[in-house]
């Protein structure tokens, strides 16, 4: 199957198909990106400590422009299953790569799928827009199964691809065996980053990350703590976590700092505060915030990839050793990643019960990207685990098209009324 | 005269119910088009001539469903769902815990409280399986208008099922079997059976007890029965059940004077 998207190398002269695809790729997104800062920008308790954060998003971030901007090399992450601090150990640029852009899954190649992963189809128009993005090295964690056979798709349509490295992802979490297995890919990974480095690194260059890390999480968790007051609006949280992939770990959490200072002066948003759940949201997708901010239902907190759950946890260490960093790593994401892929997930209830004795969260919404499979299994299971504690449990099921906006505001308003 | 009056601005249908002390006392409706508040102020006034009330005669009014935004003189405005569990819960005397409402252009299940209150719901997505505008393309397909669904819904005829949950492959199927001889009857039935399943899939685990029906496609007796035999449940349809809404916006401005 041939499409004009990225022909083959040395097959001849550029397609003019693909040339057109690009543009017209480039423009849908760049417009939409444009628009949703545009949106931001008009709101009330926009700062100059907001308009850091979109900045960086203005920008040109396609891989070589992020790379000579930050001084270093990047590659492209497609979960966050895998510690961060291996990345900053060696200097590398971990790039997420799934989307959120409903004008890249517009510019999608024809023939996928039709009810695909929305993020995913995202990055497939991503790559028509960007091919540089497609000859990166990429780290794939095997989470769900769009994730896992995503590279056999991408090679249907891009040829021209850097190296591809499978993280194996043990789906029984909770077992023994599985601690041992996800720290020997972790151990792999490593070995692996220091390749495409091209440089040696050890227990000074991990803690070196751990401690810049540590600084981060400090940072947002600042944030959320405002979060939980109800002193950040949904729209600037997502904002700040996604931009973190196009910026440096020192620079981002100065800014999350700026920020939280801009917003700790805000009044709490009155209404009902709710959680986030459910599959990730992710610029410039913002129409599910936009809803909760301009209905008062203010978000106190979620448990998303793509949100608080960004940095995972503090990192214990129990010994400081290369092996024992690579340990306390390894056990950090594997016990903090409450993806649905997982047989077994006895801790996903324990974010969301935090946030409820924390900060009175009244209800917690669900988010489903249609086509997201494991989260629309773990929705059942959330919501009566949910009335079994006495938590109010909605579950929006919708994709990155504007149309359904007042389908989801009538069912917000409803949910709101029972809160 | 204590008259209020709730509009409910559909997808579908403008309708409006006139409500003196509790009682409803007159409803009216109209297809939605552009220039809704126009519409919904003709409507009004059509029913204050009907009642015979001056001009100059004085009404709160609230407004609910997906074009209560477009109705700038509201005194109260008001989500569907809250809208709908009031007006239901009244009309029922006080019965109704579970529900079903078939709208223009979406389904919604209903779980109430012994006071009345919405305490559950679920809504379809995007998606227009099931709700009115699927029964108005099959009505058109079938050169049949809806009114005679009902009677023609208890003709014999051989079984046969409508398995596309997508409006536009049930098309197909329609088409389908029309073109294998298949009478209005058994399609019909099948049609019902089809929104029935898709309903009752909707509304999950019911309370023990009937299920209230409401909504436009409410006065369809074939579409309750085949919830009915899908939930395998007593289906009670309120009298007007497309004014349910509409009652319970009214109702609402009670609460709130």
């Amino acid at each position: 199957m041939e499409h004009p998207t990225n022909p083959a190398p040395d097959t001849g002269p550029p397609d003019p198909r693909a040339e057109r695809a690009r543009a017209r790729a480039r423009d849908r997104i760049d417009r939409e990106t444009n628009d949703a800062l545009a949106a931001l920008a008009q709101r009330d308790d926009y700062g100059e400590a907001i308009d850091y954060f979109a900045n960086i998003l203005r920008q040109d971030n396609s891989p070589p422009a992020l790379a000579a901007r930050l001084g270093r090399k990047v590659v492209g992450l497609m979960c966050l299953q895998v510690p961060p601090e291996l990345f900053v150990a060696l200097g590398l640029q971990p790039l997420r790569l799934y989307g959120g852009s409903l004008g890249a899954a517009k510019s999608s190649p024809p023939g996928l799928p039709a009810l695909m992963c929305p993020l995913l189809r995202s990055l497939m128009g991503e790559l028509v827009k960007e091919p540089s993005l497609g000859t990166l090295d990429w780290v794939i964690p095997t989470t769900c199964d769009w994730v896992s056979g995503f590279e056999s798709l991408r090679e249907l349509w891009f040829h021209d691809t850097g190296t591809v490295r499978m993280v194996e992802l043990p789906r029984r979490k909770e077992h023994p065996q599985a601690t041992e297995r996800w720290l020997s890919e972790v151990k792999g990974l490593w070995d692996h980053l220091k390749g495409l480095a091209g440089r040696k690194a050890g227990r000074k260059e991990l803690l070196f990350a751990l401690e810049a890390l540590e600084a981060a999480r400090a940072a947002l968790g600042r944030l959320t703590a405002l979060r939980r007051a109800g002193q950040v609006p949904a729209v600037y949280f997502f904002l700040f976590t996604h931009s973190f992939f196009f910026d440096s770990v020192p620079s981002w959490s100065k800014a999350v700092h700026g920020a939280a200072d801009h917003l700790a002066a805000r009044k709490p948003a009155p209404g009902p505060g709710v959680f986030l759940t459910g599959s990730p949201i992710v610029f410039p997708n913002l129409k599910p915030l936009r809803l909760f901010d301009d209905l008062g239902l203010p978000v106190l907190g979620d448990d998303m990839c793509s949100g608080e759950r960004l940095l995972f946890r503090h990192v214990a260490l129990r010994d400081t050793s290369e092996a024992g960093i690579l340990r306390a790593l390894s056990e950090t994401t594997h016990d903090g990643c409450l993806c649905p892929v997982f047989a077994e997930n006895r801790r996903r209830l324990g974010p969301i019960m935090e946030a409820k004795a924390e900060a009175g969260v009244k209800g917690v919404v669900f988010h489903l990207l249609k086509g997201c499979h494991p989260y629309e299994m773990d929705s059942l299971t959330l919501e009566r685990d949910l009335a079994e504690n006495d938590t109010r449990f909605i579950r929006l099921e919708t994709d990155y098209a504007p149309e359904d906006g007042g389908n989801l505001l009538t069912r917000l308003e409803a949910f709101k009324s029972t809160l | 005269m204590n008259l209020k009056v709730g509009l409910d601005l559909g997808s579908a249908a403008i309708k409006a119910a006139f409500v003196d002390s509790g009682e409803m006392i007159w409803t009216g409706v109209t297809a939605t088009a552009p220039g809704q508040e126009a519409i919904a102020l003709n409507l009004i006034g059509q029913g204050l001539r009907e009642l015979g009330l001056p001009p100059s005669q004085t009404y709160p009014v609230a407004s609910t469903g997906y074009g209560k935004n477009l109705y700038a003189p509201t005194d109260l405005k008001l989500d569907e769902l809250t809208a709908n569990a009031a007006g239901l819960f009244r009309l029922s005397d006080g019965q109704a815990r579970a529900a079903i409402n078939i709208g223009g252009q979406d389904i919604k299940a209903l779980k109430l409280s012994p006071a009345g209150k919405l305490v559950d719901f679920r809504m379809n997505d995007k998606c227009a399986a099931g709700t009115g505008r699927f029964f108005e393309l099959a009505a058109r397909l079938l050169d049949t208008p809806l009114d005679k669904f009902p009677g023609l819904s208890r003709e014999p005829g051989p079984d046969v099922a409508i398995n596309s949950t997508c409006v536009v492959f049930a098309e197909t199927e329609i088409i389908s079997l029309m073109s294998r001889g298949v009478s209005l009857g058994p399609i019909i039935r099948a049609l019902h059976a089809s929104v029935a399943k898709r309903a009752a899939g909707l509304l999950g685990h019911a309370p023990p007890g009937p299920v209230w029906l409401d909504g436009g496609p409410a006065m369809n007796g074939g579409l309750a029965e085949a919830l009915g035999d899908e939930l395998m449940a007593e289906v009670r349809v309120v009298p007007k059940p497309q004014f349910t809404v509409a009652y319970g916006a009214a109702l609402a401005l009670e609460g709130s004077s």
